[in-house]
Parts: C-alpha cells; sequence; structure tokens
C-alpha cells in the first residue's frame, strides 16, 4: 500500500493533473448550478476528453471533478433560487431557501459549502480506509467471481435505484444488447452489424453515453425555455454560515456517515443520501420547531451527505465494478476507455492511480468549495443565460466528442440513435443509468463468462464464491421486489 | 386497456427484443448463448410492462434518473422535443452537407436568429465567441477530427 501513496504522489503534485482536476472542476460547477442538468450529464460532456488525454490519472481527475462537485455547486441555485440545480439539491431547498428568504442567504451558503467540503473529504477518508479492507478480497477473486460481480452490479443498479425494477431491468437489458453487437470475445463471429464494417469493433461507448445521457438533457432544456429567478443582491454572511456548520459539526459527521453508508449501497444516489440526512435531523433533534423556516441542522446534513455520498459510491465502482451510483456508470465507462478493468487490477498494478482517484475527489471538493465560496453570486447568474444560448455550446460539444470516438460518421448517427432512446426512456421511467451500466458491465460479464468456460469447463458453476454472490443476487432481486410491492394502481395517462 | 404513450413504447421495445431474439438465434458456433441468455427474459419483462401499460398499473416516477417533465401538457412536450431533435438533425444535415466548420456556425445563426428572435449583433457576438472558444481553443488544445462533408470532397477549403 505504501508504494502505491508514494505512487499516486508522483501522479497527483503534477501541473497538468492539477490543470486538468481544475478543469474538470469548473464544468462540474457550472453544470451543477443549472438547474435540472447534474453530475451524470457533467460526466458525460467531459467523457470523450478521456481519449485525447494520454495519462490516466488526469483523465479520471477530470472526469472526477466533474462529476463529484456539482452537488457542492447545486447549493447555490437551491439556496438562492429555490430551484434545485440536481437531484441530490431538493432538501436543500427546504431549509436554505426558507433562510435566504429571510435575508441570510449567505448564512445559508456558507454553511452548505462547509458542510459540502467536510462530507467530500469524508467520503474520500472512507475510500482510502476501504482499499486495506477490501484487497485481500479482492486478490482471492477469479473470472469466474467477476462474472458474477458484474452481473451483480447490473441487477443492482437496474431493481434498487428506481421505483420499477421491471423497467430497470428491461432498460439493463438494452444496454447489453448494445454490448453485443460486434465480435463475440473469443469466438471470432459477428453479431447484430448488420454488415456495416463500422459496427464490426462494437458501438463506441462515448456516443453511446454521450447520446443516453447528454441529448435528452440538451433537448429537455430548450423545451422548458428560459426561466428568469431574480439572484439576490447580497450573499454577505458567507463566515458565519462556515462558524454555524462547526457548531453544528456533529450532524455533518452525521450527514456524512449516511452519505457514505447510502453511496456503498449499489443502486442508491444523492437523492437519497440527501433526504435520508433530512429525515435523520428532523427525526433526531428535540426541537423541531424551526424545520422548514430555515433551520441550519436541516441544511448542513443533507449537504455534508450528498457529497460523502460520491466517495461512499466510488467504493463499490472501483473496488468491485459495481456502480454505486448513477455517475458511477460513466466512471465506469471511463475506466474502459482507459484500459483499466475495475478490481483486481485496481488495488494491484493499477494502485498508484486508484489512490490518485481518491485525490481527485479530496481535492475537487477543495477546489469547489474555494471557487463557490469566492464567486457565489456571479455562478448563480449562469443561472440566468437564456438556454437557446447555452444550448448550443453544449450540442457542440456533445457533437465533437462524440466525432473523436473513430472518426466516423456512424458515430454521428450513434448519437443521436441513443439520443432518441435515452429522450424515450426518461420520458417513459426507464432508467437511463441501468442502461449504460448494461452496456459497460455487459461486454465485461461475457469477457469474463468466456475466459471461466475456457479455464474451468462447467465447475466455475459451484464455486463458493459464485454461489454465494448468486445468492445475493437473488436477495437483490427479493429486497428490490419488498420495497417495490407489484400492487395495481389506476392512474392518468401523463405520458 | 387503452394505449398511452408508455404502452406503445413498451410494444415497440418488444418488437425490437423479438426481432433481437430472432437475429441472436442465427449467430454460429456459440456465439448465441450471450445474446439469447439476455434477450429472453428482457423480451419477458418487456412484455410484462407491456401488459401492466394496458391495463393501466404505474409506478410512481424513477428517484434514481432525472425526472421528467410533468409541467406541460403531453401533446406540448412532444411537439417541443420534436420541434428540437429536428433542429438537432437539421444540424447534422449541414454537417454533411458543408462541413462542421461552416455548417454549425451557419446553424447556429439561423437557430439564434430564428429560435432565440436574438438581433443581428447579438447573434454574430455569440457565434464568434463559439467560433473562438471551441472551434479555435478546443482544435489547438485537443487536436480534434472533424467530420468529412460533401463540399470538402469537391472543394479544398482553406480552413
Amino acid at each position: 500500500m505504501l508504494e502505491g501513496f508514494v505512487g499516486a504522489a508522483a501522479l497527483v503534485w503534477n501541473p497538468f493533473y492539477l490543470l486538468m482536476l481544475l478543469c474538470g472542476v469548473t464544468v462540474g460547477i457550472v453544470i451543477g448550478i443549472l438547474p435540472g442538468v447534474g453530475g451524470t450529464v457533467a460526466m458525460a460532456i467531459v467523457l470523450p476528453f478521456v481519449f485525447k488525454l494520454g495519462e490516466p490519472s488526469a483523465a479520471l481527475a477530470l472526469i472526477i471533478g466533474a462529476g463529484a462537485v456539482c452537488v457542492t455547486s447545486d447549493s447555490i441555485t437551491a439556496i438562492l433560487m429555490g430551484v434545485p440545480g440536481t437531484v441530490g439539491g431538493a432538501a436543500t431547498i427546504m431549509e436554505g431557501y426558507s433562510m435566504a428568504k429571510k435575508g441570510l442567504a449567505g448564512m445559508a451558503l456558507g454553511a452548505a459549502l462547509t458542510a459540502s467540503l467536510i462530507g467530500g473529504l469524508f467520503g474520500a477518508l472512507c475510500l482510502t480506509l476501504s482499499l486495506p479492507i477490501a484487497r485481500p478480497l479482492i486478490l482471492m477473486m477469479g473470472s469466474p467471481d467477476f462474472f458474477m460481480m458484474s452481473i451483480l452490479g447490473i441487477i443492482a443498479v437496474a431493481t434498487l435505484g428506481g421505483q420499477s425494477p421491471i423497467k430497470g431491468c428491461i432498460a439493463a437489458g438494452l444496454g447489453m444488447i448494445a454490448s453485443c453487437v460486434g465480435g463475440a470475445p473469443g469466438i471470432g463471429v459477428f453479431r447484430y452489424t448488420l454488415d456495416q464494417p463500422y459496427l464490426f469493433s462494437g458501438l463506441p461507448l462515448v456516443p453511446v453515453a454521450l447520446g443516453v445521457f447528454a441529448m435528452p438533457e440538451i433537448v429537455d432544456l430548450l423545451s422548458r425555455g428560459t426561466s428568469i429567478a431574480d439572484v439576490p443582491k447580497s450573499v454577505k454572511g458567507l463566515w458565519d454560515g462556515v462558524r454555524a456548520a462547526l457548531k453544528n459539526i456533529g450532524w455533518v459527521w452525521k450527514g456524512s456517515l449516511i452519505g457514505a453508508y447510502v453511496g456503498v449501497l449499489p443502486g442508491m444516489g444523492g437523492s437519497v443520501a440527501n433526504w435520508m440526512a433530512y429525515g435523520y435531523a428532523v427525526t433526531g433533534s428535540k426541537d423541531r420547531s424551526q424545520f422548514s423556516k430555515g433551520d441550519i441542522r436541516g441544511l448542513v446534513a443533507p449537504e455534508a451527505a450528498n457529497n460523502a455520498c460520491v466517495g461512499g459510491d466510488m467504493i463499490p465502482t472501483i473496488l468491485f465494478g459495481i456502480p454505486g451510483g448513477p455517475m458511477m456508470s460513466l466512471l465506469l465507462a471511463a475506466f474502459m476507455i482507459i484500459g483499466i478493468f475495475p478490481g483486481r487490477e485496481m488495488v494491484t498494478k493499477h494502485l498508484p492511480v486508484t489512490i490518485s482517484m481518491i485525490w481527485s475527489l479530496a481535492l475537487a471538493n477543495v477546489f469547489s468549495a474555494i471557487i463557490c465560496f469566492s464567486f457565489a453570486r456571479p455562478l448563480a447568474r449562469i443561472t440566468r443565460i437564456p438556454i437557446d444560448l447555452l444550448a448550443p455550446f453544449i450540442l457542440l460539444t456533445v457533437i465533437l466528442g462524440a466525432f473523436q470516438s473513430t472518426r466516423h460518421w456512424g458515430d454521428l448517427f450513434t448519437l443521436i440513435g441513443f439520443g432518441v432512446l435515452g429522450w424515450f426512456c426518461k420520458r417513459f421511467g426507464y432508467p437511463r443509468p441501468s442502461l449504460l451500466v448494461g452496456y459497460v458491465l455487459g461486454n465485461v460479464a461475457e469477457q469474463y463468462m468466456h475466459i471461466s468456460i475456457l479455464r474451468y469447463g462447467d465447475e466455475w458453476l459451484y464455486q463458493p464464491g459464485v454461489i454465494i454472490i448468486g445468492l445475493l443476487i437473488v436477495l437483490t432481486i427479493w429486497m428490490s421486489l419488498r420495497q417495490n410491492p407489484q400492487s395495481s394502481e389506476a392512474k392518468t395517462d401523463n405520458v | 386497456m387503452k394505449m398511452t404513450g408508455g404502452a406503445w413504447f413498451s410494444l415497440l421495445l418488444a418488437v425490437f427484443l423479438a426481432a433481437m431474439l430472432y437475429e441472436g438465434t442465427t449467430f454460429k458456433s456459440k456465439a448465441w448463448i450471450y445474446p439469447v441468455v439476455i434477450v429472453t427474459p428482457t423480451l419477458i419483462l418487456a412484455l410484462i410492462q407491456l401488459y401492466r401499460e394496458l391495463r393501466g398499473m404505474k409506478k410512481k416516477d424513477v428517484i434514481y434518473d432525472i425526472t421528467p417533465d410533468q409541467t406541460q401538457s403531453t401533446r406540448v412536450i412532444y411537439r417541443k422535443a420534436g420541434k428540437y431533435m429536428a433542429w438537432i438533425l437539421c444540424s447534422f444535415a449541414l454537417i454533411w452537407l458543408i462541413g462542421f466548420k461552416l455548417g454549425f456556425v451557419l446553424w447556429f445563426i439561423i437557430f439564434l436568429r430564428v429560435e432565440g428572435k436574438r438581433s443581428w449583433l447579438k447573434t454574430l457576438i455569440t457565434v464568434g465567441v463559439a467560433v473562438y472558444l471551441i472551434m479555435v481553443q478546443y482544435a489547438v488544445i485537443f487536436g480534434v477530427h472533424w467530420p468529412e462533408s460533401i463540399l470538402e470532397k469537391y472543394v479544398k477549403l482553406p480552413f
């Protein structure tokens, strides 16, 4: 482990790495402020750049920087305008916006940013501590175990993350089918290629990811049009907010713990952590009279939780290839682009890269806190940029980014095809993270299955690890059915 | 039983998956195993979902993904989405015809004038910023490749 830390230090204290991290943080802050967009879009937008950057640690710093800080900057719009920048910012509005209406916007913002910083660093600490604990376990695992872990990851994301396990599994299945396009691993047969040479190597990852996540958001941003909101003239009192957060440090720690725990559970996300922490703050307080009227405890706990959740999300993603949340499906995609497989390699050959990711997470939270503290009001003004000016810039980046995959017109057709699919999936409640996870892990699972059959014949099915993980898969499905009872409900048609 | 939008989508998915299953059974050697194993349960689930949609059984909106817009009527949502998808397809068509740099700039100008109803001054300033920031800086830093167009096949452009 020590040599991993030393190796990571060499990677991290490098101007190019820090520049990429700062670029990622900047993109993440801007995207986090835009209502309804979120960390997944920020990560999707920077994903094409991962191709171009030769250095894995710098590439991962870019994408982690983009995704990890959206939940920090979204508190600016949540508090100042009562609009959540991301899904994870909804609980922040309850107390933060109430404080802003009382003229305490600066204090609320200072408290939220401080809690976000502490929560984010706590998440990075949890990730660090998980490495020596999980490492021996991972080194014992073989290809059959990793195959089963891939299936567990797909099932967990598909069934636990949303309210409809059926739709989640269908979306995951669609993703896995998309991963079958091209040559079958180790067999030399082309599948679903329609005799198109472009498809012989399979559907490229970046246009798929951009199509599924970024294109529907661009269309919906344009459809919603401009929403003009007044930005408060003053955000004075930031340091009062810092003091208030430190005075309520107990709630910050509790929120961080909840966030990290929720993050480790596959299929959950920042919104779950946010609301759980808020609910805990309300029920755990003796005096509840000020909740929903501007209670600082109800602000710092969820803010710490949704930042700590990112670190928690990264634990199963990096160590087992099971995405802890929706953004982690894109981190997995970045791993594939760089040529790193989650699991064993992350704690052996690529240990310095793994530790550099922890540094990226920690430093991203520090940079974003500094930037948001310094430029809170100007950043909030970004929401006043008309969408018809902003969306074409995003579209331009998306089109260019998609084309860099294979530099073939097929990339743009893939982008638009998955864009249309992604829009309809969003419209009808088919979770897109499940689709992308199915696509990313589908290929990995088939490769591990192929290796397992070649090496062990049929005996791999009877290995203890396979049976244990198989039981976990059954348990996951049972848990999802328990939390989503299949009851019939007559609803009006809203689509 | 009512054919809602969700039911139509489920039906389309079921038809697509059935086609994938049929195609999957034609793959030689052991290449058919994985696709058939994936598609079969997915198809069954799609048929179950289609049944649930037709019977009007609905779940609450998923909290995992960014929730869909519920504030406007269905017709308005489809009309606007269709309009902006068409705008995006037009940008692709222009890029295919006259190249990325010319095509996107022209598309951006038309979009801001027609859809954004901006003045010529604001339009040209905005497009100028886009050209500098993205097409110059982005291209210089990352060495991007531009899609080839019909025009560029016959005319050698200076940029």
